[in-house]
């Protein structure tokens, strides 16, 4: 056994530990993707449009206007 | 793009515009939707029926790219459910839906327009839209990797004929800046008013608004060199990008310079 592989399997007690944390999904704060999300919608492109946000609603628009949807995903957080 | 008159004006009457936004706010019901259709990627865009399916996930950027995908889009998805079920089908309809969609490239039109015998309005729609295939993919020849000076010049020659032609690309064709770039080059050379006035508003006016979004980066970058100003490193790293940035201001700015001295001597 080489004296990397001796100090590798000394390190897994404390890999074992981590790996809860390392696993854990990442937060988001509230507060500050609301903000975001309100922010987003005094955009230019987003104003002066008719964007509807609700799935259901645009849904319910294309099958009164027979009009497909035009679906643009976009995001308001930093990944 | 969706902040132009012109995008707005033709959604309002051709489409239902849903912008399905990741907030990452808890419990906001479809916020994740983007999985749904298998996108990897912000922004996205695509094409769904009043089911939500979609259509196609293939929207090219360009406005009249998404004039004809939405225009096309009920017409492809009948088509193609009565492909599915093993039924037959109207080959014209479905040459030109396919078409439309993006799906073909400029030998798929060719040979279509000829086998098919497609005449008339739909003959000319076709060509219209093979004329920016062509221009497209000799945009992605001349620019792409791997790309010679000799295809560059090709690629103006092909241009410059094709104007001299009668051919013209529609409004808000994707090749737009390409063709025009290639025009104002053909044209400086040999001397053709016509062909470079008719690209050079738009190439300059591409010009301008490139440099004002450059030189829109260049406070962040300053202010970043005072915040992280202790940071030997990071000063470095800021500094390095901000350089970059700096020159290409300076390297468009000549280029306008230049663009505005060609047309100065052509007006003469």
């Amino acid at each position: 056994m080489t004296s990397l592989t001796r100090r590798g399997l000394a390190l897994l007690p404390l890999a074992a530990l981590l790996v809860p944390e390392l696993s854990a999904q990442r937060t988001f704060d509230q507060e500050q993707m609301k903000a975001n999300y309100a922010e987003m919608q005094t955009h230019s492109w987003f104003t002066n449009g008719d964007w509807i946000t609700d799935f259901a609603a645009a849904k319910a628009k294309a099958r009164e206007t027979g009009r497909p949807i035009f679906a643009y995903f976009t995001r308001t957080y930093a990944p | 793009m969706f902040s132009k008159q012109d995008f707005q004006d033709w959604a309002s009457d051709n489409a239902v515009l849903f912008a399905s936004v990741m907030t990452k706010i808890e419990g906001r019901k479809d916020d994740d939707l983007l999985r749904t259709y298998e996108f990897r990627g912000f922004p996205s865009l695509a094409i769904l029926d009043a089911e939500g399916n979609a259509i196609t996930k293939k929207v090219s950027r360009d406005l009249f790219s998404m004039k004809n995908v939405v225009a096309a889009a009920p017409m492809y998805a009948k088509i193609k459910a009565e492909i599915d079920d093993g039924k037959e089908i109207d080959e014209k309809a479905w040459f030109m839906a396919q078409l439309a969609m993006g799906e073909l490239d400029s030998n798929d039109v060719r040979e279509g327009i000829a086998d098919l015998g497609i005449t008339g309005d739909e003959k000319a729609k076709a060509e219209e839209m093979l004329f920016v295939l062509e221009m497209g993919e000799l945009a992605s020849k001349s620019r792409g990797r791997g790309a010679t000076e000799a295809d560059k010049m090709a690629a103006c020659v092909a241009v410059y004929e094709a104007f001299k032609a009668g051919k013209r690309l529609p409004a808000g064709a994707a090749p737009e800046a390409f063709v025009d770039e290639m025009l104002v080059d053909a044209a400086k050379d040999s001397g053709d008013k016509k062909a470079f006035f008719f690209a050079y508003d738009r190439v300059h006016e591409r010009m301008v608004e490139r440099i004002a979004s450059l030189e829109g980066y260049l406070p962040r970058y300053r202010a970043d060199l005072e915040k992280f100003k202790d940071n030997k490193a990071r000063v470095a790293r800021i500094e390095q990008a901000l350089g970059r940035l700096e020159q290409m201001i300076a390297d468009t700015k000549k280029e306008l310079t230049e663009l505005e001295a060609a047309a100065e001597k052509l007006r003469s």
